[in-house]
């Protein structure tokens, strides 16, 4: 219900003024079967973080004072506590903190860039390397970085103090009861052995390989899926971010939610190709995707009511395969009473899901691309006058 | 009247009582059922049980030695998720006691609440 409630809030922050519609599309958080399945069949406290995060977006897209910045920033420690995967929320909330960002972003800087570069490359090769540990280290570091170096203002100091304060605070206390089993919890998860899917229909099950199996022994034309993945994020990654330059310069009071909409639609990408992905990870990206797809809409020719009405069906099509996934998942491992009418929806294989998701993810990245760039890009002729 | 039944706002607003009643419907239905047992029975309710019986700081201090009374060998949760199953666990007490209900599945049912 508070979900509905901050959904309501968030629609109405992008800019959709129609009540009804507003009721309508928040209520339907309700019967969403991918947040039902979460939350009722896993009993998982991924939706009750998705609402904090949420709350978050909603409050620092608009105006708040110094105090409540440095809270947020604790509350995000805490919440780095529940889940450590709240982390792909960082970049974004750094980018809605600074209102100067659009401008940073195009700065001139080659030194910063080359550091970037540097980072992310290191990055990368700490995760092939097994020692994602390390990895994080260097992903916490660069994100410093970008706060020091670019004298980021406007709550980005606030949040990050409150953020730092809150990490050494909760640190502090368990210095004192067991640090091991705690940093196990967080590291060990990072650098458990790799699998190529736990369970998951993500993207390298379509080439024919089981959950769970060592990614070590995965390879596809002699190449291991570890370096592929990298090789198709890359890919994927150069559209999207010409469309954030792009968008970047378009004076449009949207572009921030559209850039925001772009950053999940990676993300979405991101989390379906990567490999140890359990079932429902999916959704860190998929609830707020859904969210600020409906910055796209736009009360104005037919044809474009039509083009986002297909969008909101392939984003349907997507909760839909999400369940069956948790379905899969449910009746593979476990089998119980009082299931009958759940096992009727249980009819698609993990590759069926898997091939059906990467359709629709391709087609949902395709045509938001070319409705942003029908839609929102300034043309040269408007930016010479 | 007429007029108002096919308008778009009365269609909005009947779509979304009948978003409602479907939601509760599903939530009904499954309502005695305990998920992903290996996770709310196995690993949530006896790290839970073990909190309750031992406190939450020895939980942390001494969990390996306490789960081998227990008869568990997994834990990959961090503090504060931990801290939200214990809350969930002395919730679901009064509604075990109230229903005559087994306490695994009043924590089943407590913890589906709140979520």
């Amino acid at each position: 219900m508070l979900l509905i409630l901050v959904v309501y809030k968030l629609l109405n922050r992008i800019g959709i003024k129609s009540i009804p519609l507003k009721i309508f599309i928040s209520s339907l958080f309700f019967v969403l079967p991918s947040i039902w399945s979460i939350s009722v069949m896993w009993g998982q406290l991924d939706v009750l973080i998705m609402l904090v995060i949420l709350t978050l977006f909603n409050r620092i897209l608009g105006e708040m004072n110094d105090w409540e910045y440095f809270l947020w920033g604790i509350v995000f420690a805490v919440l780095l506590n529940f889940k450590v995967h709240v982390l792909i929320y960082l970049p974004i909330i750094f980018y809605i903190l600074n209102r100067d960002f659009n401008q940073i972003l195009i700065k001139k800087n080659i030194f910063i860039w080359i550091l970037f570069i540097f980072l992310i490359g290191l990055m990368v090769l700490f995760n092939y390397l097994n020692l994602q540990s390390l990895s994080l280290i260097v992903y916490l570091l660069s994100i410093v970085l970008i706060i020091y170096l670019y004298n980021l203002k406007n709550g980005s100091i606030q949040f990050s103090s409150g953020l730092f304060i809150g990490i050494i605070s909760i640190l502090n206390i368990f210095l004192n009861i067991n640090l091991t089993l705690y940093a196990n919890n967080i590291l060990g998860f990072l650098t458990k052995d790799d699998v190529v899917s736990m369970y998951a229909a993500n993207f390298w099950l379509i080439f024919g390989f089981i959950s769970e199996m060592p990614t070590s022994d995965a390879f596809i034309l002699g190449v291991n899926v570890k370096i592929l993945f990298y090789v198709i994020n890359a890919i994927i990654f150069l559209p999207l971010a010409y469309v954030v330059y792009k968008l970047v310069k378009s004076p449009h009071p949207k572009r921030k939610y559209l850039i925001m909409l772009i950053y999940f639609v990676y993300l979405i990408f991101f989390l379906y190709t990567s490999t140890k992905m359990h079932s429902r990870y999916l959704i860190y990206a998929l609830i707020p995707m859904t969210i600020f797809s409906f910055a796209l809409y736009k009360n104005s020719r037919l044809l474009d009511k039509f083009r986002f009405a297909f969008i909101v069906l392939i984003i349907s099509i997507i909760h839909i395969l999400f369940f069956l996934n948790q379905l899969y998942v449910f009746f593979d491992n476990y089998s119980y009473e009082n299931t009958k009418f759940l096992e009727s929806f249980n009819i698609l294989s993990l590759e069926q899901i898997s091939i059906m998701l990467f359709i629709a993810i391709c087609a949902f990245i395709y045509f938001v691309l070319s409705y942003i760039k029908d839609n929102y890009f300034v043309c040269k002729e408007l930016q010479e006058l | 009247m007429i007029k108002y039944i096919f308008s778009k706002k009365f269609l909005f607003y009947f779509c979304v009582i009948l978003i409602f009643v479907l939601g509760l419907y599903f939530r009904i239905k499954t309502i005695y059922n305990y998920g992903f047992y290996f996770d709310t029975v196995y690993t949530m309710y006896n790290w839970a049980k073990i909190i309750d019986e031992n406190g939450y700081i020895p939980f942390w201090q001494y969990f390996e030695d306490l789960s081998k009374n227990y008869e568990i060998d997994y834990f990959d949760y961090l503090p504060a998720s931990v801290g939200y199953i214990y809350l969930v666990y002395i919730l679901s007490k009064p509604i075990t006691n109230l229903f005559n209900l087994e306490p695994q599945l009043g924590f089943v049912l407590t913890l589906k609440f709140i979520n």
